[in-house]
């Protein structure tokens, strides 16, 4: 069996059991294959042999699972898309992505409830299964292809790991279907007839109502950003006595502080606390650890663990040698769950991708190194940061603030508390200025910025200059600037 | 603690979360319709404030709209600190 057909196999052997909560409504497992199958005829009698991309624009609907698998089932790649990104990245996105149809929750409901058929030709092995849209360092959003065999070979990893309960896991769902870390619970849950309980944008701003729904979620994996998990934290109640069922916490997506894991490990005495690493280009997650009180004792910063079995990492210096133990360089991720590259972008592709041992290998741009047997995260090589686990070039923030008309200059720093960057700021000359307070420009400037960059892109603080100061050899003193902050 | 003195304590907190000093210009500024707060900044001002004032308000029962601006941010912290 395949994944697809895992996933189906489950609407015999448990028809009624629940595949998706979400703001109160479900799915079970029976609906998600009819509706899916349904969903793959229309699109193989609509659009034949063309096999373009499917983007579905959604938030956490369950009609976005059935639209997923419905697209894979027709044996077309879908792109997901959250209806927090604005208009014109989404254009920009669609663009690149040459897809062929955009799927709404409203067209996914009437295009699944027609005819039921048995859909013929599903995405196989080395085929695209989804393609991940992420920062880019021009402005670009870059389209990261994910194949089915890159998505098996991860799953197959985590569940041989995590040794889920079939049918009996509930699986928090907190990244938006645009993020992949919203694949490690979506498919290990789907994989193993859990239930996905997501965490939609109401409850994010409605504390009272998340702990609420938190209470009563039944969750036993705890899959999230560990800035989310800190941000729960800082309710006291929020213990075992909340989530009573929780086995185990899967963090990936940025840097586990080992003070939230001491924390989660005194509240939960029962459950596990996970930490793993990789990036989009490597299926979501190629490396992990288990954090135990020992761990936390011991290191700081904490590992980021082993490589996944048919995977490998190796440390290289600049001339791309192999590094010893100990020693920091740049991370390769080398497997089968390696992406084959970004859609269309064969120049980007060549730059971050290449062949090794008979395997595809990526140039992650992080750096790390192994100490004790462990991998750990060192920071990157660029200007790639994480907010609160979004990746982000700041190229494509300054990109897009230079495309704005009362912008001449711009550019765009992290600021950072305690080693990790909370938000953007920034340094921005002006073309022109109509406004009189700072905080009236800042806010213009915002706004217009969020009419092409989704909200975790976008800086929470303007500095207006006259100049950039620059540096002996002219360039843009960035680091003088970063100091100012 | 005089007044004044606690007004401007908890707007200087809520202009270091928030990252703006607009907030002492305009008490009446809307802080989550200009996303000058939003959840996780909330969980943070909620955090220095029980570190600076030893007020605990928990996020489990927080409300936006008891802390839609700097002006009702001061009020409610006010109240708990006479409770």
């Amino acid at each position: 069996m395949n994944l697809i057909e895992r996933i189906d196999h489950w609407a015999v052997v448990a028809p009624e059991a629940i595949a998706h909560i979400s703001d109160g409504r479900t799915l079970t497992y029976w609906e998600l294959r009819s509706r899916s199958n349904a969903l793959a005829c229309y699109l193989t009698q609509r659009f034949g042999d063309d096999r373009r991309p499917i983007a579905v624009l959604g938030h956490r609907e369950p009609e976005m699972l059935v639209a997923f698998l419905g697209s894979v089932k027709s044996g077309r790649p879908y792109v997901p898309l959250d209806t927090a990104l604005p208009q014109q990245r989404i254009d920009k996105i669609l663009a690149t992505s040459r897809a062929a149809l955009v799927l709404t929750p409203k067209d996914i409901l009437e295009f699944s409830a027609l005819q039921v058929c048995s859909p013929a030709a599903a995405v196989r092995g080395d085929e695209p299964f989804y393609i991940l849209f992420t920062s880019g360092s021009t402005g670009e959003p870059k389209g990261v292809i994910i194949t089915l065999a890159c998505l098996e070979h991860f799953i197959a990893w985590m569940l041989a790991e995590q040794r889920f309960t079939e049918l009996g896991e509930v699986f928090l769902n907190q990244a938006p279907f645009s993020f992949d870390l919203s694949v490690m619970d979506l498919y290990c849950c789907l994989a193993t007839a859990g239930s996905l309980f997501s965490i939609s944008r109401d409850l994010l701003e409605n504390p009272k109502k998340l702990y609420r729904a938190l209470a009563s979620s039944g969750v036993t994996t705890w899959v999230s950003t560990p800035s989310f998990a800190q941000m729960c934290l800082v309710e006291e109640r929020f213990s075992e006595a909340m989530l009573p069922r929780v086995r185990r916490f899967l963090f990936c997506g940025e840097t586990l502080a080992p003070q939230t894991a001491a924390q989660l490990l005194k509240r939960f005495p029962r459950a596990e606390v996970w930490n793993t690493y990789g990036p989009t280009e490597a299926t979501v997650a190629t490396t992990s650890i288990r954090i135990d009180a020992g761990i936390v004792e011991r290191y700081s910063p904490l590992p980021v663990g082993r490589p996944m079995p048919g995977s490998e990492i190796f440390i290289v210096n600049g001339n791309r040698e192999v590094l010893a133990a100990n020693q920091r360089g740049e991370i390769i991720i080398t497997g089968p769950n390696v992406s084959p590259g970004y859609l269309a972008r064969p120049d980007l592709t060549a730059n971050a991708f290449f062949q090794h041992a008979g395997h595809r290998a990526y140039r992650t741009g992080d750096f790390g190194r192994f100490r004790d047997d462990v991998l750990f995260f060192e920071g990157r090589m660029d200007e790639q940061i994480k907010v609160t686990g979004y990746r982000i070039e700041l190229g494509d923030v300054e990109a897009n603030l230079r495309a704005l008309p009362t912008v001449r200059d711009a550019v765009v720093l992290p600021v950072t508390k305690k080693g990790a960057a909370q938000s953007l700021a920034a340094f921005v000359l002006l073309a022109e200025r109509h406004e009189t307070s700072d905080f009236n420009v800042a806010h213009k400037l915002r706004t217009q910025l969020g009419e092409r960059l989704p909200a975790y892109m976008l800086p929470r603080k303007f500095v207006f200059l006259d100049a950039f100061p620059m540096t002996a050899n002219g360039k843009v003193d960035r680091a003088s600037l970063a100091k100012s902050l | 603690m005089i007044a004044a003195d606690f007004s401007d304590k908890v707007l200087q907190l809520l202009a270091s979360v928030a990252e703006t000093d607009e907030v002492f210009a305009n008490l009446d500024l809307p802080l989550y319709e200009c996303q000058v707060l939003d959840s996780m900044r909330t969980v943070q001002l909620i955090l220095m404030v029980e570190e600076e004032f030893g007020i605990k308000v928990s996020p489990a029962e927080f409300e936006r709209e008891t802390w839609q601006t700097p002006r009702k941010i001061i009020a409610d912290l006010r109240h708990r600190m006479s409770m």
